[in-house]
């Protein structure tokens, strides 16, 4: 079962993906969906390729741009607010 | 007297020529005796090459150029720090990035070439994207043409340098100028970084067999490119282009176009080569520069403004 944000949003979540560089922000990457981390410029270079562990409220970002613009630009996308993250392996072994 | 482009092509040689500028429109040379009144144009720049040859003309060319260097440039080179004076960049810089409000932009475009237009601030507020076309001299609603692309840098700026060089061009004539048809076209270059999986929405997964470059001639076949602005990754930005600036040897593009919603403003990036378009593997899928993006191909595409610094060599 692939996971759907769009069955989530404004819910209380914890996933477990990949932490990837966006052009938009650092992200989760979540069974191939990208999950922004609100509020968060960079992974740290310790944290950024490695599998985490993010827990917050999973929100729906409309996309900013006007409706057909011919622009450069993020799309509707998906983020997690006041978001906690760890390793998942430190969190395994804790 | 006689006018620039009354010789034959290949007539007259390099003979000793005596140039002046006596107007922004008009350059008067006196060519073996001959006195030739040349117009302020990259055709009547292309007459005066056959008529006396490329030592000749860029000598001429060169005087006008002594004043166009008391001008801010579009941008340096990156590497190296700025030249005393310069602008700083409103929101940092790095050896292999510059990044550059748009009030910044628009005041060194101005100074380089002319004011913005109407048309070409629109340009300016899509991005990336907007970047490429206002290079270009393309208008708000088009995108650079990806009908010859290549897969390597390298490749694409040989093509370039293929096709300007069978108009004798040499470097920086009238930077900024209008081309008209039927004047010779000059080739410039961009780059276009993309998700391979067009088939949206579908399309979280990439297509590793999507867009590669032809083995033979290093073209990438565009055609199944489908909707630019909105067939990329699901949640993801939908492209980066970027336009190569010969004369600083870097891209020119955005962090993303300016809206009203937008959380931050836009900003306007010089980057390296490398910094824009850099391949890596993360989680067993290829990337480029960005999780967004797994391809970047590099376009060939004429310029309706003579470019700073032609690709000639």
């Amino acid at each position: 079962m692939t996971f759907d944000p769009s069955a989530h949003v404004d819910e209380q979540v914890v996933l477990t993906g990949s932490a990837r560089t966006g052009a938009a922000g650092p992200l989760l990457r979540v069974d191939g969906r990208a999950i922004y981390i609100d509020g968060l410029d960079a992974w740290a270079a310790e944290v950024a390729g490695r599998t985490v562990r993010v827990s917050g409220v999973l929100r729906f970002r409309p996309t900013a741009m006007d409706p057909g613009a011919r622009s450069h630009g993020l799309g509707d996308s998906y983020a997690v607010e006041d978001a906690r993250w760890s390793l998942a392996e430190d969190a395994r072994n804790g | 007297m006689m006018m620039a482009g009354d010789r034959a092509a290949g007539e007259g040689g390099p003979n000793r020529v005596v140039a002046e500028t006596r107007s922004p429109r008009d350059a008067v040379w006196s060519v073996a005796g001959e006195t030739i009144v040349m117009s302020r144009s990259p055709a009547a720049v292309l007459a005066m090459q056959r008529a006396a040859g490329n030592r000749a003309t860029a000598a001429a060319i060169g005087r006008r150029r002594v004043s166009r260097r008391t001008l801010a440039r579009l941008g340096y080179p990156l590497g190296s720090k700025r030249p005393a004076g310069s602008e700083k960049p409103a929101y940092g810089e790095d050896r292999d990035q510059r990044r550059y409000s748009k009030a910044q932009f628009s005041a060194m475009w101005a100074a380089q070439f002319h004011a913005l237009s109407s048309a070409e601030l629109d340009n300016v507020d899509r991005g990336c994207i907007g970047l490429s076309a206002l290079n270009l001299g393309i208008g708000p609603n088009d995108a650079p043409p990806v009908g010859e692309v290549y897969g390597t840098f390298n490749q694409a700026r040989r093509a370039v340098v293929t096709k300007n060089s069978a108009y004798f061009w040499f470097s920086d004539p009238f930077a900024g100028t209008p081309l008209a048809s039927p004047e010779p076209p000059v080739y410039v270059l961009f780059a276009m970084l993309f998700w391979s999986n067009r088939n949206a929405p579908n399309n979280d997964k990439p297509d590793p067999k999507a867009f590669r470059p032809d083995p033979a001639t290093g073209r990438v076949d565009m055609s199944k490119i489908g909707d630019i602005y909105n067939d990329g990754r699901p949640d993801s930005v939908n492209f980066d282009f970027g336009f190569w600036d010969e004369a600083s040897h870097s891209f020119w593009h955005a962090n993303h176009g300016e809206y009203g919603k937008a959380k931050d403003p836009e900003k306007i990036y010089q980057s390296t080569k490398e910094k824009f378009a850099h391949s890596y593997w993360d989680g067993g899928e290829e990337h480029v520069s960005y999780d967004d993006f797994d391809r970047v191909v590099y376009g060939v595409a004429k310029a309706k403004f003579m470019p700073e610094q032609i690709i000639f060599s």
